[in-house]
């Protein structure tokens, strides 16, 4: 079987150690013999498979290996922040009292800097946890560099640099397999393909918001990406789906609340009733398709945002008659009923996982 | 799983620097277009349309002046609201004339189901230094105090105390109003809005004297409850806070050395702005100099 990234990496160590458990119940329970050469056969093959696996990926062989890959992931992403932060307020500090040529130089040559930073610390060190740090110091230096230009020269704002960000965080995510660092260019990239919705459809780019249809097409481009990432990128794709679901239901849940900022010529009410009906039609369809599709990510964004829908309508219908204590029952009552059908789900799921061989 | 530092290399310092250094060249060459060649506008501004942040940052040493500029409205009113920015010739017309998304909105009552939230829009705004905006401005404080003196002229004696109290308040604030015209407010006012700069130029041709610069604007509902209607509201410019260059911090920081106390005491500004505007509409300091008042000890 041929191993791609570090998730199937990391899939494959866990089920070598889920082997090994259940192999050792077999035997005790007399279930299974196997003969002492067979017995060497197979550890001997695992060592060598995880030991290889080890050293490409850096994968957890063990639970303390994981908890302490956990502690690295959360000082790492703390780091990132961090560290980016920093950039930023130590440029504030002293900006002012530094001559213009000096401070274009600074903002130019710091992600320089950082990109070669990043790119020699991601081939020295397996672990990637540096590098990744490295990349977001690099990306908050980048945008940096774009936004005090902007500060220094007195530059109308646009939003090409939105997708020039975008671009930059995207070559680094996928060059350090950085899902921060692919989510940061994700934002961004969403930015601008809203905005330039916006201006198309007649308004000032920074107000793109106040037309939530105007994040459709991201939500649209983000979740076709998704079927173009690389395997060896670990998680990418369902980071694709996750956003391109949230640009997707958060608008239309604008949308059924507030019809008047739509772009629909109808009457408010019809808007609102056009988008609760799609929100709940859509949010079933992602629960079909990721129990279809085998992805989990997409059976969650759907379930909740079915429930908010679905609590939402509630409210509308009975918050203002009923008494409170009945409408929380009615709530309660609704969401053992969602248990249950959640349970189905599940089970769903998990057999489209077995079925791919997945766990 | 690792690979070489070439390929690695490629990957990183090929696409990520060749962007870095293509997008960094093209803003700076952006810059430079602006800057090159004559002017679009070159005008002496005060402190008064130039002013100072509202406080200092310990944590951004960076300074820029914010640009202030004001609408004027219709004569005979009370101007309450001066900066509502909701200027008279942004009419119907006007509206129409760019393209203004009005939400289907016409101010009738039965219009509401379908009424929208207006979208702004980014167009090209004039600005006029000490035109006649501002002179009709300073004659609407003139006419506003004249007629508070003939009201306390003719005042009887033997009115309440509290409506005597609110009628010297109200003399008071007049007088206040008329000296804040000639000596702090600001005298650039916007005067037209349009989508061709050029077409704008050929009407206000003064370089000297009128700006045009980008901002944003929008339909708003002006009026009473009775007498409602659409007009349009200038929101912002797109460039309203001009960084002061590091060469103009020590002329900035001893004009303001002497203190600007906001009262009847204050007589004059503290300094002066060459400011320029480029062939892309984008604002610079050319030079800033103390006043002889700041510089009077």
């Amino acid at each position: 079987m041929e191993i791609h990234s570090k998730t199937e990496a990391q899939g494959r160590a866990d089920r070598i150690k889920a082997f090994r458990g259940e192999l050792a119940a077999l035997l005790q329970e007399g279930a299974v013999n196997l003969s002492d050469d067979q017995h060497s056969a197979i550890a001997r093959y695992h060592e060598r498979l995880l030991a290889g696996l080890s050293a490409s990926y850096d994968i957890d062989v063990d639970r303390r290996d994981a908890q302490l890959s956990l502690g690295m992931k959360i000082a790492s992403f703390l780091g990132a922040l961090g560290l980016a932060a920093s950039c930023f307020f130590l440029f504030y500090q002293f900006w002012g009292r530094i001559p213009t040529v000096v401070q274009v130089v600074l903002l130019v040559g710091a992600p320089g800097f950082g990109l070669f930073a990043t790119g020699y610390v991601n081939w020295r060190e397996k672990t990637g946890y540096f590098a990744k740090l490295l990349g977001m110091v690099c990306l908050s230096c980048f945008v940096l560099n774009l936004m005090m230009l902007g500060q220094i020269f007195n530059i109308n704002p646009s939003p090409n640099a939105f997708l020039i960000w975008a671009v930059f965080a995207l070559i680094l995510a996928y060059a350090a397999d950085a899902r921060l660092l692919l989510a940061a260019g994700i934002i961004s990239l969403a930015a601008f393909i809203s905005a330039r919705a916006g201006t198309w459809g007649g308004c000032y780019w920074l107000h793109f918001g106040e037309r939530p249809e105007n994040f459709f097409p991201a939500a649209a481009i983000l979740f076709s990406a998704s079927f173009f990432s690389p395997r060896r990128f670990s998680g990418f794709a369902v980071i694709y789906r996750v956003f391109a679901l949230l640009l997707l239901f958060l608008p239309i849940l604008v949308l059924a609340n507030w019809g008047r900022i739509s772009y629909l010529h109808l009457t408010h009410d019809s808007i609102e009733v056009i988008y609760q009906s799609a929100g709940f039609l859509l949010s079933a369809l992602a629960i079909w398709l990721g129990i279809v599709r085998g992805w989990p990510e997409v059976v969650n964004t759907g379930n909740v945002f079915f429930v908010i829908f679905l609590y939402t309508k509630l409210y509308q219908w009975w918050w203002e008659w009923m008494p409170k204590y009945l409408f929380f029952l009615v709530i309660g009552l609704t969401a053992i009923l969602m248990l249950f059908v959640f349970k189905r789900l599940r089970n769903g799921v998990s057999g489209n996982r077995e079925k791919e061989g997945r766990v | 799983m690792k690979q070489s530092f070439s390929g690695i290399f490629r990957r990183f310092f090929g696409w990520g620097f060749l962007l870095l250094m293509a997008t960094n060249i093209v803003v700076l060459g952006g810059v430079i277009a602006n800057r090159s060649g004559e002017p679009e506008a070159r005008l002496v501004l005060s402190e008064r349309e130039l002013q100072p942040p509202y406080a200092t940052r310990k944590e951004n040493s960076g300074l820029s002046l914010r640009l202030i500029w004001r609408v004027a409205e219709e004569d005979g009113e009370e101007n309450r609201y001066r900066y509502r920015r909701v200027p008279a010739w942004f009419n119907a017309a006007k509206i129409a004339e760019l393209g203004l998304d009005t939400g289907s909105n016409t101010g009738a009552e039965n219009d509401d189901a379908l009424a929208k939230e207006p979208v702004p829009k980014v167009v090209f705004i004039v600005l006029e230094l000490d035109g006649e905006p501002y002179r009709r401005t300073v004659a609407q404080a003139e006419r506003a105090l004249a007629k508070e003196k003939e009201v306390q002229e003719n005042t009887p004696a033997d009115l309440k105390k509290n409506d005597e109290v609110s009628r010297k308040d109200k003399l008071k604030a007049a007088v206040q109003r008329l000296e804040d015209e000639h000596l702090r407010s600001s005298r650039l006012f916007a005067v037209d809005a349009g989508l061709e700069p050029k077409i704008l130029r050929e009407r206000y041709p003064d370089r000297s004297k009128c700006i045009i610069a980008k901002g944003v604007v929008e339909v708003a509902s002006h009026g009473s409850s009775s007498k409602k209607e659409i007009r349009g509201r200038i929101t912002f410019l797109l460039i309203e806070n001009i960084h002061v260059p590091l060469e103009f911090r020590d002329s900035f920081e001893k004009a303001i050395t002497k203190k600007q106390e906001v009262t009847s005491n204050f007589n004059g500004v503290r300094y002066m702005v060459d400011l320029d505007y480029g062939s892309h509409f984008e604002p610079w300091i050319a030079s800033l100099n103390p006043t002889k008042v700041a510089t009077d000890q």
